[in-house]
């Protein structure tokens, strides 16, 4: 509220001082007096600049301010160190899991399709062969039955076999969501490395401006840098003893 | 159309390829070779002796239609019957495979009959 009266007043003072040019400018103007007039214009310009400056710093502060937020933010930090490596291992993981099975179905299909065709060429040999010959021991009456059954098999065999042929191959053709869906995750995964990078370009913004909220490798703290190496600019590092003591002694040692 | 002759398949996944391999296989085919992106299948087709490639479009290395353009530009190659077989289904993708001279295009997801029926176009125009 305090800071829309400020605005308010200031908006003030600025229109009363154009509006004070303004006049003057038409005074000079009407006198013909152009060099007075020109440097009314002239002022009108610089005040009008310098209002731009100044919103473009302000502008500039508030996003510098932005940047370093999100980079101190614990949680993005998580995101980009952890969750998003993690995140294109796992899908990764979807797709050899998928290729997998899509595999493993592929090799059951090629492995029965020639049993199938192998049963399915034996009873057709069978049913030529009970037509030839069964007929002329089956003169028997008491044997016809078996004959009967045999070719009523020998039958259900061949329709079935084209039965599960079709169900194979609606099996095989299904595995082509193997392609599809590794193509739409492999997309997926493109998109999280490049939010990635993004991350990492807008966190290495952030250090070069602002060394408190530099970020820092979890691993690499844990494991070590190594000694500091001359010529590379390293604000976190310790210069001598008195700088660790200093240090230490804001920590309560 | 001549049963005995050379296939080359070219898809980035494997299981891709074992269908399209399989579905050949059923049609009748029986001499297939395979490769991962244009970038292999290229040196294959140069290597000569096929009769008819079968290509995805959206490969790592060397995408399908870069390859079906560097075969259209090989004067060895030129008159190869080329089927593309991918999920890719712009218009504007789609015309630009037939500018480029693809001799059919089949959309992924498909069904065995489709990919015969295609593949029994493309020869038919051939030998008609």
């Amino acid at each position: 509220m305090q800071n829309a009266t400020n605005a308010a007043v200031s908006c003030d003072t600025a229109l009363s001082e154009n509006l004070k040019q303004a006049k003057a400018l038409v005074r000079h103007l009407e006198a013909g007096d152009i060099d007075q007039a020109d440097l009314v214009i002239n002022e009108l310009c610089v005040s009008r600049e310098n209002g731009i400056f100044q919103d473009l710093g302000k502008l500039t502060r508030e996003l510098h301010e932005t940047i370093n937020d999100i980079g101190s933010e614990a949680r993005l930090q998580d995101i980009m160190h952890n969750e998003m490596p993690d995140a294109k291992h796992n899908l990764n993981h979807v797709i050899e899991l998928t290729e997998d099975a899509a595999n493993q179905t592929l090799t059951a299909i090629e492995n029965s399709s020639p049993l199938l065709d192998n049963l399915s060429e034996r009873a057709t040999y069978l049913q030529r062969l009970l037509q030839g010959h069964m007929k002329k021991l089956t003169k028997n009456n008491e044997l016809s039955f078996i004959e009967e059954e045999l070719e009523g098999f020998l039958d259900k065999v061949n329709t079935d076999i084209k039965h599960i042929n079709k169900d194979m191959n609606t099996i095989l053709m299904a595995q082509g969501y193997q392609d599809l869906s590794g193509q739409i995750i492999q997309r997926v995964s493109k998109m999280v490395q490049d939010v990635e990078h993004n991350l990492i370009a807008i966190l290495k913004v952030n250090s070069y401006s602002s060394n408190d909220n530099k970020v820092t490798d979890d691993s690499k703290n844990r494991t070590g840098y190594g000694p500091a190496v001359p010529g590379i600019k390293n604000d976190d590092v310790m210069n001598s003893q008195d700088d660790v003591d200093d240090l230490l002694s804001t920590l309560g040692f | 159309m001549d049963k005995n002759m050379n296939i080359l398949v070219v898809d980035d996944f494997s299981t891709m390829r074992r269908i399209v391999k399989n579905l050949l296989t059923e049609i009748g085919f029986n001499n297939i070779v395979e490769a991962d992106d244009g970038k292999t299948a290229l040196p294959i087709l140069e290597g000569g002796g096929i009769d008819f490639l079968v290509t995805d479009w959206n490969m790592p290395g060397m995408p399908g239609i870069d390859l079906l353009k560097a075969v259209r530009a090989d004067p060895k190659l030129s008159s190869l019957p080329v089927l593309m077989v991918t999920a890719e289904a712009k218009r504007e993708q789609i015309m630009e495979a037939a500018q480029a001279g693809v001799n059919g295009y089949v959309v992924k997801p498909f069904t065995a009959d489709t990919l015969k029926e295609k593949v029994d176009k493309v020869f038919e125009r051939l030998e008609g």
